[in-house]
């Protein structure tokens, strides 16, 4: 059996001592998508940072690759880092960095590449995503989805073993969406990324993952897609709906 | 029940000053286990930095430097005169630039200018969550961001004390000529003179210190601005008052040593 590349089991955390969620147990093999709904969105924006190496759980255990938390120094947590892509909701850019600096931060540093070395590298992916011609821009002279864009880019240029992703839909178009989408597809069955999304729309489940974690309070459920029916679990897919029925 | 509070006071200085030199100390671990990454953006930011914090500076310093030149010697002369001996003005001009007021004068200046700078910068990259931006790269934020810029700050505060201090010395000459019909030439050899081997030496090393605190300590307070853009502020003031009082106790430790 093949090792997961992602195996949290019994996660816990509290903040400032108040409890927020107990008892997670996600496990991501490769090239598989799943979606996570948390209820509150916060829980998941945890979890995504917990799973990111970030921040560490209050109890539980977790391991990459195989590789549990316990005893992992601090250089072996910033190598594994270089094999996880986040792109979560406060993500940002270096704002004194264009964005050719941006995307290409870890190429021209652990392979000590000047800025137009490493641009061949990217060139590609920077060009399917709409950004060539914006690649010396600094990020405050980028719209909100670019900038969005150029995150996914710089994470995406790694070729992460295990990509967290975090309300995918936020500041992008529904062409970029689409890309995103496809580009994820071709990640998970290209190198065997492992993607976890989390904090979708319930609606939109079934489009970024092929199995569903609901995560209300210290509740975990894991559907497959197919079975998902984001009517019968989330209240605001309910209402929604019924705002349309009353239309 | 005073001194328990000044107790508590007191460790939480002493407290606080290991935490510097804790950070200080991780710096350099770092520094030294990421040597080989990265080498080609260090090299860019240092030079970025020392550009920004030296020759930015150079005009700013160049005004102060002739002002306090002209200053020591209105009142050199005013002194000097009175107890019959004009040509100490030389020895005054040495002592007073060379020994003090150039490294201190300039390392304000770079404390104002700079260190302000740079603390803001990491508050912000901080709170903005760009050093979890560069974590995610497996890039270590001590490494990129604080070592180019300790580098930079400590080589451009050498460089411009040594600015200051001819600067300085020129418009002391300046002044004396003006005021006192002194020719430059006549109080340049005094000044020559006077100026020992030591004397060069302190100046330096002062200027190697004050470059090194005011980066740790602007650095430091950065870093610690956590996760609201109004910690920025408080944090900043905090690191300039420190970086003066280290600046003076450094300056009074190394003149004692020197010269006692």
């Amino acid at each position: 059996m093949n090792t997961p590349v992602l195996a949290c089991e019994e996660i816990e955390y509290s903040d400032r001592g108040l409890p927020l969620f107990a008892g997670v147990t996600v496990h991501l093999d490769r090239s598989q998508r799943v979606a996570l709904l948390a209820d509150p969105h916060r829980h998941g924006t945890i979890l995504l940072k917990i799973c990111a190496t970030l921040i560490s759980p209050t109890n539980g255990k977790i391991a990459w690759f195989g590789r549990g938390q316990d005893g992992m120094k601090g250089r072996e947590r910033y190598e594994l880092r270089r094999r996880i892509g986040l792109v979560y909701r406060e993500s940002s850019l270096i704002s004194n960095m264009a964005v050719v600096d941006n995307v290409t931060l870890g190429q021209q540093y652990h392979g000590n590449l000047t800025r137009d070395a490493a641009y061949t590298q990217v060139s590609d992916l920077l060009g399917r995503f709409g950004l060539s011609k914006r690649r010396f821009l600094r990020p405050a002279d980028l719209t909100p989805e670019e900038r969005r864009l150029a995150l996914y880019v710089r994470e995406l240029v790694k070729k992460p073993e295990i990509f967290l992703l975090e309300s995918p839909s936020l500041d992008l178009g529904e062409g970029s969406q689409s890309l995103l989408v496809k580009v994820l597809e071709e990640a998970a069955s290209g190198w065997g990324c492992a993607i976890l999304v989390a904090n979708v729309e319930p609606e939109m489940a079934r489009r970024w993952g092929d199995r569903v974690l609901v995560l209300q309070g210290s509740r975990c459920l894991s559907l497959e897609a197919g079975e998902f029916d984001p009517l019968r679990y989330t209240d605001s897919a309910r209402k929604r709906a019924g705002e349309r029925s009353m239309v | 029940m005073a001194v328990g509070v000044f107790g508590r006071w007191f460790l939480q200085k002493i407290s606080g000053i290991l935490e510097v030199f804790g950070f200080f100390a991780d710096c350099l671990r770092v520094g030294v286990r990421y040597r080989h990454r990265g080498r080609s953006m260090m090299t860019r930011a240092a030079l970025q930095q020392i550009y920004f914090t030296g020759v930015q500076s150079l005009g700013l310093l160049s005004s102060i430097a002739l002002l306090v030149g002209g200053l020591v010697v209105i009142q050199g002369t005013a002194q000097l005169t009175r107890v019959g001996s004009r040509e100490g003005l030389a020895t005054l001009l040495t002592v007073v630039i060379i020994r003090e007021a150039g490294p201190l004068l300039t390392a304000v200046v770079v404390t104002l200018r700079s260190g302000s700078a740079v603390a803001i910068e990491m508050g912000y990259m901080t709170v903005l969550r760009e050093i979890e931006s560069l974590e995610m790269q497996g890039i270590h934020p001590l490494h990129l961001l604080v070592a180019p810029r300790l580098l930079g700050v400590t080589v451009a505060v050498i460089c411009l004390s040594v600015f200051f201090d001819v600067v300085c010395i020129g418009g002391g000459f300046f002044a004396a000529w003006v005021l006192l019909d002194v020719p430059p030439w006549a109080l340049l050899s005094d000044v020559i003179r006077a100026l020992g081997g030591t004397d060069v030496l302190v100046g330096s090393v002062k200027a190697l210190f004050f470059g090194i605190f005011i980066s740790l300590v602007c650095l430091y307070h950065g870093f610690r601005a956590g996760e609201a853009m109004t910690n920025i502020p408080p944090r900043v003031s905090r690191a300039l008052v420190q970086c003066f009082i280290v600046c003076v106790l450094v300056n009074v430790l190394i003149s004692a040593i020197f010269y006692l």
